[in-house]
């Protein structure tokens, strides 16, 4: 038996070493990196089949999308991230008291998929479907990827909603449900003057 | 730092020359009659998604290196040694706070 | 399992299949890429028995219709690819060594990485079950080019191409949360005093492939959800007729498909070197060169993917950069080669099985790497698009990572696994025979390739100038080959299973490596260590001169006369 000497941490269990950020906001950010890797190859998608069509976008005979009630509903969101990023402030200090805070930024983010579904009722109206062309396709499909994580993102922020009433929510749980939501926050900007302006 | 970029300014000036050249037909799929702006969209497309990948790992790393140095002043500011440091065992090679960037 | 941890015994379910513990998730991942892996050899049987016998009823198969080879081509390259190499290399390996080699107890996210391998496991049903829907499975290879993926009309495979595109998709979500889970480990886990410097390659050159797959795959996911749509939903993203465009498919997918070639690479090439390391008893030649040149790799590896295009009717300014970005990957990926040459170079070189898998992996490397550069220039492209010589060259670049150095690697740690030892003479006698007919497969390929056969003919009877005899012998010593090559596995197999009854028991450190994995019993019980260790020096201190041991485990207290921390700092 070719064993070695053994040296040992002090205390099996101890704390292993400082990590430079939790493990929740690490893998976070790395999944972050890759849903921005997602949205920007529809976004890349979207803009080359856009310029190949050439001349006026909308292409002709095809509904224009809600530009205004849209930059409205944008305001709507950015105000729910600052609402989050203020809940995660206050809960550094006391978790309990980034309750109200939570609450404001659910209440909101749910508020801005709410206009955004009503929108697409109105759309839908008007004609343009997935199957109207490109613009349609287009549009629903990145309007609504990032619909489907809004609504996890508000998932998230209900259940840290429910923890920070009960006093049962872990910094770490808020630090990842805050990065990501901060993402969907910060990504709709971005998609809005691609698909919209 | 400087020898990096020095070292990669031939290979970007080298690639940037190649990109004035004009089709040449022949293959005969090569040069398929695309219209202009579809070619400059992909060739965008191509530019911004490469790039994209490596401005993200680089910010993460970036961001990582910035706190391990950050934490490794506070390490140092506090007591040196740490409490639980095995004794007898040299400098506590537990407040090494990955030194991959003092080597 | 009959120490301390005793009472986490429980059912066998419990225990194999609803575990959370690394080394039991990377077990599964281990024997379902094996499963996997006689399926994709069982498909190749059959496809290159058609080739080289055309129109014959084959053994176990029976005759090979034109629909059912081309689903054979087409999920050969898919099992292979997306249900062997990546989970045996990535996550079969990761989940296994990760842990081990940085000296804790488990993965960060355990639930999250029992999560990874059910949704891999329900991936890998999907495909299978597309091979039993209306229309057979999916036809259209591996790179799904649409028109011929996109619309039933082309593929006659309406729900075939809609559950492979589904299966590739969970697959790849499989594969997120493991690699979320692999980095995240490797950066907060590590044992007290492992530096970066002290990883071990193969970690670094796992995670490393985590990140470059992380940072490749959106794309892909965001191309398939659209040719999904395009498929079930009657939308047109990839219709010219309704203003899309076919060519944008080819644009999402290579964006993944190239870098993913490096993400099964770098850690074929970790496993590698680690071997490599320990059989010739020395220091790992340039260390940190081996780390820079894998980060350069997996940078230029976001580079290189439109060589792929060549022919494609992509800008011809792009195909130019490409070509220069392609050919400069050769340099980081030449570097490496030849550290590991320079490593065995006055090594005490011993040739155990494991061994002889990794020095065949260099050989045999080389010769892809260097069939490569024909075809990432892009003139002599236009010739070589296609043919027989692009699949025996990206054959000679994968059967060396996803068979010859997952065999470099379960023969080096399988005393680890299963605390047993594998029959040497029966793994020698596999290794030559695998070796030997793999070459004799694809050097015939590379000719017939030359020739000008088509990778994508059914029946080459109906062509008359790639009919001539010359060149169909040459096809039938390729499949006569397959077949040996086979065969071959059988006696991996029955070493496999019966060493793991009856081998002889395995030591702690039967190889009298550094690295921490072998501090653990073999196998590791739950928890791995009894005490968690702390490391003191580099992974590779093989014959430290003034030492009687000529291995220096990582976790080894430094000696009393020698300053602490001294040797690995000077030797470095």
């Amino acid at each position: 038996m070719t064993t070695v000497a053994v040296s040992v941490a002090p205390r099996p269990g101890s704390p292993r070493r400082t990590p430079v950020a939790s493990n929740a906001v690490v893998g976070m950010a790395i999944f972050i990196a890759a849903e921005v890797m997602f949205f920007a190859a529809l976004a890349a998608a979207f803009t080359i089949t856009r310029i190949s069509a050439g001349g006026t976008w909308p292409p002709p005979g095809q509904p224009r999308l809600p530009v205004e009630a849209t930059a409205a509903n944008t305001a709507v969101l950015l105000a729910s991230g600052i609402a989050m990023v203020i809940a995660g402030r206050r809960s550094a200090v006391h978790a309990a008291r980034s309750t109200s805070a939570l609450g404001l930024a659910l209440a909101l983010g749910a508020a801005f998929v709410a206009l955004q579904g009503y929108e697409w009722v109105g759309l839908l109206r008007e004609g343009l479907t997935m199957r109207s062309g490109p613009h349609g396709s287009f549009f629903y499909l990145i309007v609504g990827a990032h619909a489907l994580h809004a609504v996890a993102g508000i998932i998230a922020l209900a259940v840290a909603f429910a923890r920070a009433r009960s006093g049962r929510l872990a910094q770490t749980y808020l630090a990842g449900a805050r990065l990501y939501w901060c993402f969907v926050v910060l990504l709709w900007p971005a998609l809005y003057w691609r698909v919209y302006l | 730092m400087r020898r990096a970029i020095a070292g990669a300014a031939p290979v970007a000036a080298l690639l940037a020359a190649l990109m004035v050249t004009l089709p040449v037909l022949a293959c005969p799929v090569c040069g398929t009659p695309k219209n202009e702006a579809t070619q400059q969209a992909f060739v965008g497309s191509t530019v911004f998604l490469s790039l994209l990948p490596l401005a993200m790992i680089g910010g993460l790393v970036g961001a990582a290196v910035w706190r391990i140095r950050r934490l490794e002043r506070e390490a140092a500011t506090e007591a040196p040694p740490r409490a639980h440091a095995p004794p007898g065992d040299g400098p506590a090679p537990v407040a090494d706070a990955d030194r991959a960037t003092t080597r | 399992m009959s120490d301390a941890h005793a009472h986490h015994d429980e059912g066998w379910v419990k225990k194999y299949l609803w575990s959370t513990d690394h080394k039991i998730i990377g077990m599964q991942y281990l024997f379902t890429g094996m499963l996997m892996a006689l399926l994709g050899g069982y498909f190749a049987y059959a496809f290159r028995m058609q080739l080289g016998f055309p129109n014959q009823p084959v053994p176990g198969f029976g005759l090979v219709s034109p629909n059912e080879y081309n689903a054979l081509v087409t999920n050969h390259g898919t099992i292979m690819i997306f249900w062997v190499a990546m989970p045996v290399l990535i996550a079969a390996f990761g989940n296994f060594l990760i842990p081990l080699m940085i000296g804790c107890d488990d993965m960060v996210f355990p639930r999250l990485n029992r999560l990874s391998y059910q949704i891999f496991l329900v991936s890998a049903l999907v495909l299978l079950a597309s091979f039993f829907v209306p229309g057979g499975g999916f036809g259209g290879a591996w790179t799904a080019y649409p028109p011929l993926s996109s619309q039933a009309k082309f593929s006659l495979t309406p729900a075939g191409s809609t559950l492979w595109l589904l299966a590739v998709a969970l697959e790849f979500v499989a594969f997120l949360i493991g690699g979320i889970n692999f980095v995240t480990t490797v950066m907060n886990s590590r044992a007290p005093g492992m530096k970066w410097h002290d990883i071990p390659v193969v970690i670094w050159m796992i995670v490393i492939a985590s990140i470059v797959f992380m940072a490749s795959v959106g794309p892909l996911v965001a191309g398939a959800v659209m040719l999904l749509m395009d498929q079930q939903f009657g939308t047109g993203f990839y219709d010219p007729i309704r203003g899309g465009d076919p060519i944008l498919w080819q644009h999402l997918f290579w964006f993944f498909g190239h870098p993913e070639v490096y993400v099964v690479l770098l850690p074929a090439m970790g496993i590698v070197i680690e071997v490599i390391a320990v059989f010739s008893r020395k220091k790992v030649f340039a260390y940190k060169m081996v780390l820079y040149t894998a980060f350069a790799t997996g940078i230029l590896s976001f580079f290189v993917w439109a060589h792929h295009q060549f022919v494609a009717g992509i800008d011809p300014r792009m195909a130019n950069v490409f070509t220069v970005t392609t050919l400069l990957i050769s340099v980081p990926i030449a570097e490496m080669l030849f550290v590991t040459i320079a490593t065995l170079y006055g090594g005490s070189i011993r040739l155990d099985t494991p061994m002889l898998w990794a020095v065949a992996f260099v050989a045999e490397f080389l010769l892809g790497g260097v069939t490569g550069i024909y075809l990432g220039s892009s003139g002599s492209d236009i010739y070589f698009h296609d043919t027989y010589f692009v699949l025996a060259h990206f054959h000679y670049t994968f059967v060396p990572i996803a068979i010859i150095a997952v065999f470099a690697g379960i023969t080096y740690w399988y005393p680890k696994m299963f605390g047993r030892m594998l029959d040497e003479r029966l793994g020698k006698l596999h290794f030559w025979l695998t070796v030997i007919a793999f070459n004799f497969i694809f050097i015939p390929l590379f000719i017939t390739g030359a020739a000008g056969d088509h990778r994508r003919i059914y029946d080459y009877t109906k062509f008359p100038d790639l009919a001539r005899p010359e060149l169909q012998n040459l096809r039938a010593l390729a499949t006569v080959a397959t077949v040996v090559m086979l065969s071959a596995q059988v006696i991996f197999l029955y070493n496999f299973f019966k060493s793991m009854r009856s081998g002889k028991r395995a030591e702690a450190n039967p190889w009298q490596a550094n690295t921490l994995e072998w501090l653990a019993p073999s196998p590791p019980p739950h928890g791995n260590f009894a005490e968690l260790p702390t490391v003191h020096r580099g992974p590779y201190e093989y014959s430290v001169p003034g030492r009687d041991l000529d291995y220096w485990p990582q976790s080894d207290p430094p000696e009393d006369d020698a300053a602490p921390d001294a040797a690995p700092e000077a030797a470095r």
